[in-house]
């Protein structure tokens, strides 16, 4: 019993603290010690920052489609989560509706045909993970690959390569933060597995979109401002969190 | 006192300020700035997709109605808010409907933190190397009991149960465990001490 109570001991449980991994009245025995003690709380304030680490490192993730409206709501008591003001807030690219894209009239018909294509984007929107706007690399009407190769001759925009050992594509992010990867020269994917998009710019990647198993020019929202992005190689229709990477790169 | 100018730079205290007087513009940054961990962590702890968005979302709308609860002068949001995360998806695990779907994942697939898969996840956090090497610094035991606790949501005494432990070994290991990778990614300029 006595044992209990040494301020030893309770030092011994931060780590076990730290960790939610204490009952109630360790619990209280540790706070009453950090209170009283600045080094408890200096090596609390560093087991904190390494689970920060181990919890970006060992659980990744992608924010929910549409997590902020409901949220949102739920914190403003509004039942309809359509209201938000701030759709972006999830930090993910949203489905590109073809408008933002500007695309000719005519190249908003054809690819407004293709219920595969629709079918598809659906189920991955359904899965929460973001569907960029592919052009095949045939390259359809080809506005939207000269609106890339548009992007790619302006000053405003920032580009970069996205290399491998095998692989390589060039992407570009213009001033509206539309961006671009060109992937004429990425092989062709077996059946069951696409390319898919990732930034690396915050703790954890964020998916850009699932390109298909042989990209041309794909556009990309970034709703922010991107800077290194990666491709990988995934299980068809796409995952939360990359698991086979086979190419990177940064935006200049 | 006015919104914050420019919530993509602003930290997360000025923030925390913000959404004291009902900002929702600094409520929406710290979403999306910690989100992602918060349903990260759920989503590994619970192993359920619906669920790990009910803890998301029930950590930030008691976030914005309740911000008094974090002291900033005391500690980070993001381990705040973590620590809310992992404690309301025990909860949930701790349902049967989550027991029975959490038993039916582990059926399905290797235990969490068990092997060689850790590389492939570190790379999850922006290919980080010195993560990677901060994490190799812990013994497979260390991580283990690390793993089990945090992840799933163990105290260190059902660790030590589950292991064939003492508790004083458990207890010990964890710390240890935790200071070694403080320590690593220290080294590695990682910054983990608080600021």
């Amino acid at each position: 019993m006595s044992a209990a109570m040494d301020p030893h001991d309770d030092a011994e449980l931060l780590g076990a603290y730290a960790l939610g991994a204490v009952d109630d009245d360790e619990r209280a025995r540790v706070e009453d010690l950090l209170t009283r003690s600045p080094e408890a709380r200096a090596e609390l304030a560093r087991y904190e920052a390494a689970l920060v680490a181990l919890t970006d490192a060992e659980a990744p993730a992608v924010l929910p489609a549409g997590g902020w409206e409901r949220t949102r709501a739920a914190m403003l008591g509004d039942d309809d989560p359509a209201s938000s003001a701030d759709a972006d807030a999830d930090g993910l690219a949203p489905v590109l509706p073809l408008p933002e894209l500007r695309l000719p009239r005519r190249h908003r018909r054809r690819v407004r045909r293709g219920p595969a294509a629709f079918a598809a984007a659906a189920t991955l929107v359904a899965a929460g993970l973001a569907v960029a706007l592919v052009i095949p690399r045939d390259g359809g009407s080809g506005g939207l690959r000269r609106a890339a190769e548009a992007a790619l001759t302006a000053d405003s925009s920032r580009t970069g390569v996205l290399a491998g050992d095998t692989v390589s594509a060039r992407a570009v992010v213009d001033a509206k933060g539309t961006g671009y990867v060109f992937g004429d020269d990425l092989p062709k994917l077996p059946e069951g597995r696409v390319y898919q998009l990732w930034s690396l710019d915050g703790s954890a990647p964020v998916s850009l979109g699932v390109l298909g198993d042989r990209p041309g020019v794909v556009a990309f929202a970034t709703g922010g401002e991107v800077r290194k992005l990666a491709l990988s190689v995934e299980a068809a229709p796409g995952v939360s969190a990359p698991t086979n990477p086979v190419a990177s790169g940064e935006l200049a | 006192m006015g919104s914050v100018e420019d919530v993509r730079t602003a930290a997360d205290g000025e923030l925390m300020r913000a959404v004291a007087r009902e900002d929702e513009a600094a409520m929406a940054e710290l979403y999306r700035r910690h989100g992602p961990a918060v349903y990260g962590l759920a989503q590994r702890v619970i192993g359920e997709a619906t669920m790990a968005e009910e803890v998301l979302q029930d950590v930030f709308v008691r976030l914005w109605r309740q911000p008094e609860r974090f002291d900033p002068g005391r500690a980070e949001l993001r381990p705040f808010l973590l620590r809310e995360a992992r404690s309301r998806a025990i909860d949930r695990v701790r349902s049967n409907e989550a027991r029975v779907r959490r038993e039916d994942r582990s059926s399905r697939s290797e235990p969490p933190g068990g092997g060689d898969d850790l590389e492939r996840e570190v790379w999850a956090m922006i290919r980080s190397e010195k993560v990677r090497d901060a994490l190799a610094a812990l013994v497979p035991a260390e991580r283990e009991a690390i793993t089990l606790a945090y992840f799933d949501g163990h105290t260190y005494r059902e660790v030590a149960a589950l292991l064939g432990e003492p508790e004083g070994t458990i207890k010990s290991r964890i710390r240890l465990g935790l200071r070694k990778l403080a320590d690593a990614l220290d080294r590695a300029g990682l910054g983990t001490g608080p600021s």
